[in-house]
């Protein structure tokens, strides 16, 4: 009866066990779905964090964004000032059992460069870049010209297997975005396996055993839910119908600190939010006199009238008011800590009378009127920004007018809504993340002179042109030796904000999660939310 | 001439009718003023109006001067004073607009849309509802299909997707609010006028060889206005709360020229930090406004309806 009831209590645990193991789900709310499963679909940040659970990467960052750790690349060398070696780790098996080699790296490069229908491509990172297998676990990735960014690059392209099989036809290897988005081609190496993606509601993942990482695997199964709405993500941690939720929203972050059963955490993202000014057209749509009748002369051309314009805005009063204080003040294109900042430049003060006397010498010192235009639902508290803007010009003498619309609408008008696929707008909000965690990645893309063939200034949506920045950038890009790079590209930053102020930089965000008590997010400096950061608390 | 105008005149039911009208007005006061609850609805109803209208003396700020408001004057409690020197009575909302003075204003876009769409959609109605109850046959089935179709999808629908073709502002508010409404008049009318073009005036006013534009308008008319009326302030409420509810989703009005809607889901994002004012103040000026345009609305039906009257 003893040894029964014995037997019968070790069966009974072994159940009890084995029940809570499976029973541990963790469920995330979080603000942005992606656009698809399909890794080359779309560039854009929720993509990149909910895919890279399901596919890795040759390189990643740290949380913190201050390192890059070998993935999937077990080490990685300059053989020489143009070619890069990539020695891959061995005994890694995709989610259906196939062995990872240098083919799938080469295959996920051709896919991600050749990529058709997608809505914006990878192709800064995979553009004259060739990729070549020396052995099953060697590649060698070589340029024409010297290119010392190419680990960081190698952080952006996710790994997919090149045995996936889709639904045919001729573009992008047979494999369509469905394919993924139904999971058939969902195949990766990454810590979780894709289980489903109901659109608008959830997407679930679940634990891959074979997983092979420096951290552990704390959930076995995951549900990201999408909650849109700011105070129904709050509600939902509130109610308990989520764990974690990410983009705590900045007007309840006092609140949700308060409750003994809520955890938070917080840092400092390498997205800067900055103000881009059509410096191209003389006739700029959104450019008025004061009372909205249209300019025949665009103020904003003038250096010192954008320098006005950035004297006008109270870093602090956004800092503290719209932004409840969690963000902290720009002066260049990445916060303090990163690679090639420098060290000169300062977020401009307040200053309406200095302001007011750079107008008057530019010969605009009865002032101008304004549009700005931004998105409402991509960055924090985007649209109160906007207006927080508005009514400081308007209080400075330019009367500004605010347009927001959400993201899908926005982006597309700002990049190319104008005639000849011009950017539409004059004026407008946008942020910028540096996925390569140095300032080369916001310059050429954001300041360096527009041109397509050249991949520069691919979102340079102010079409903010100057030579000597352009000769900077092009000087860091090519310099190997990492202190050099750092000095050119600090020198650049200065010429292109402090001097020429192409763009208005306003702040870095904040990111925030709330969890339950118990659990503990690792805060990520690329606002990523990603469920092996969810982490129990000890 | 003169004696198709004398046979004109000589209609005299008609003319005994138009006589008869001053009878009905005071016997239509006189049944109104039975309910106490309707009686003040309508004093509130014009108080709002006045408000509405003279929103731009009465507030002691200009909400949508965006020199004048201040985000440092942002959630600030009922009571406390402004950086302007004013004293923020219902306080401040998330931009840092008085919260008083954005709800004058906010009912002047909300009775402005709300009427303006009324009137507008009312205009069509009728002469679309008039058109297809006297021609009958193709045309009748035509526009009555048409007016099924539209009633068959829920209002707010064709509201969205039209705001979101559109976009924002005063005017394409209203265009979708007029789209949305014109079907609900066309149909009442044309129920009515069916009733009234069988009835003997309007034969005998066919056989006088009157126009048709006469008929229409001075015949049929007149005598289908009563529903009109009716259904006419229950429109105007709605069409009221479909605005703000528009607003409320972040469509219809501009973000800095807010209407009641727009006040409340900024208030909205507050909702779990304790800034209850500016979610609530505005909340209970819409839902006085609606409800006493629909009590007015309710007792106009109860008394103009011909079968309730003892």
């Amino acid at each position: 009866m003893n040894k029964l009831s014995h037997i019968c209590f070790a069966a009974l645990t072994a159940v009890l066990v084995s029940t809570t193991v499976s029973a541990e789900t963790a469920t995330i709310g979080i603000r942005s779905e992606p656009s698809s499963i399909d890794p080359y679909f779309h560039n854009l940040g929720p993509n990149n964090a909910m895919l890279g659970q399901i596919f890795g990467r040759l390189v990643d960052w740290t949380p913190g964004m201050d390192q890059m750790i070998p993935r999937l690349a077990r080490s990685w060398r300059a053989l020489d000032d143009t070619t890069w070696e990539f020695k891959l780790r061995k005994g890694i098996k995709f989610h259906d059992g196939s062995d990872f080699t240098a083919d799938d790296v080469i295959f996920s490069f051709k896919r991600a460069d050749g990529y058709t229908g997608g809505n914006s491509s990878f192709r800064t990172y995979t553009k004259g870049k060739s990729v070549t297998k020396i052995d099953d676990h060697t590649v060698h990735v070589s340029t024409k010209a010297p290119y010392p960014l190419m680990p960081n690059d190698m952080t952006t392209i996710l790994i997919m297997s090149s045995d996936a099989k889709g639904s045919g036809g001729s573009e992008n290897f047979g494999i369509k975005a469905k394919d993924f988005n139904k999971g058939t081609a969902a195949i990766g190496t990454g810590p979780y396996k894709f289980v489903e993606w109901k659109k608008g509601d959830r997407l679930v993942l679940e634990k891959y055993d074979g997983y092979k990482g420096p951290l552990a695997q704390p959930w076995s199964k995951m549900v990201f839910r999408f909650i849109k709405s700011e105070p129904a993500r709050t509600a939902a941690l509130l109610a308990g119908d989520v764990d974690m939720i990410d983009n705590v929203p900045t007007t309840d972050i006092a609140k949700l600190k308060s409750s003994a059963d809520l955890s938070l955490s917080q840092g400092i993202s390498n997205r800067v939010i900055y103000l881009h000014m059509d410096q191209q057209r003389d006739k700029s749509p959104f450019v008025t006199d004061k009372k909205g009748n249209p300019l025949s002369k665009n103020p904003l051309k003038d250096a010192r009238v954008r320098i006005a314009i950035s004297k006008m805005i109270d870093r602090d009063e956004i800092v503290d008011k719209v932004m409840e204080g969690v963000a902290v003040k720009a002066g260049q294109l990445l916060p303090e800590g990163f690679f090639g900042r420098s060290s000169k430049l300062k977020p401009e003060a307040y200053d309406p009378a200095g302001a007011k006397k750079l107008l008057a010498e530019a010969g605009w010192g009865d002032g101008f009127g304004l549009t700005i235009h931004g998105p409402n639902d991509r960055y924090i508290n985007d649209a109160k920004i906007c207006e927080a803007i508005a009514q400081m010009l308007s209080r400075n003498g330019i009367p500004t007018k605010v347009e927001t619309m959400p993201k899908n609408v926005y982006f597309k008008r700002a990049s190319k809504g104008g005639p000849d696929k011009t950017p539409e707008f004059s004026f407008i909000l946008v942020g910028w993340g540096a996925g390569t965690g140095e300032p080369s990645s916001p310059l050429k893309s954001l300041l360096m002179t527009h041109d397509k063939s050249k991949g520069h200034g691919a979102s340079n949506r102010g079409r903010h042109s100057n030579a000597q920045v352009d000769a900077l950038v092009t000087k860091a890009l090519a310099t190997v030796d990492d202190a050099a790079r750092a000095k050119i590209l600090a020198q650049a930053t200065e010429v292109a904000i402090g001097v020429s102020q192409g763009i208005i930089p306003l702040h870095y965000q904040v990111n925030t999660w709330a969890t339950r008590k118990g659990l503990k997010y690792n805060a990520r400096a690329d606002e990523r939310t990603v469920g092996l950061d969810l982490i129990k608390a000890q | 001439m003169s004696s198709s105008n004398e046979s004109i005149g000589a209609v005299p039911n008609l003319t005994d009718l138009g006589e008869k009208v001053q009878m009905p007005l005071q016997r239509f006061l006189s049944d109104y003023r039975e309910s106490s609850v309707a009686v003040v609805s309508v004093f509130v109803v014009i108080t709002i109006a006045i408000i509405a209208v003279f929103a731009p003396l009465l507030a002691p700020t200009d909400p949508y001067d965006l020199a004048v408001v201040t985000v440092a004057d942002k959630t600030l409690a009922p009571g406390v004073i402004m950086s302007s020197g004013q004293t923020a009575y219902l306080g401040t909302d998330g931009s840092g607009r008085d919260l008083l003075s954005g709800i004058f204003y906010g009912l002047r876009i909300s009775l402005g849309v709300g009427i303006g769409s009324g009137v507008i959609a009312l205009t069509i109605g009728v002469f679309v509802g008039l058109i297809a109850a006297y021609f009958g046959g193709r045309i009748d089935s035509l526009i009555m299909r048409l007016v099924d179709i539209q009633l068959s999808f829920p209002a707010i629908l064709i509201a969205l997707v039209l705001l979101v073709t559109l976009g924002k502002g005063v005017d394409k508010t209203l265009i979708a609010l007029i789209v949305v409404q014109w079907a609900y008049y066309a149909r009442t009318v044309r129920g009515s006028a069916l009733v009234e073009r069988g009835k003997e005036y309007i034969e005998s006013a066919h056989c006088l060889a009157l126009s048709k534009r006469r008929i229409l308008m001075n015949h049929l008319f007149p005598n289908v206005v009563a529903p009109i009326i009716v259904v006419g302030t229950m429109q105007t409420a709605h069409a009221i709360a479909l605005e703000a509810t528009l607003s409320f989703l972040g469509l219809g009005m501009e973000q800095t020229e807010p209407s009641l809607g727009s006040l409340i889901a900024n208030g909205f994002d507050y909702i779990h930090s304790g800034h209850y004012w500016i979610t609530i103040f505005p909340g209970v000026a819409l839902l006085v406004t609606i409800v006493s345009i629909n009590l007015v609305g309710d007792r106009l039906r109860d008394v103009l309806n011909p079968r309730l009257q003892r």
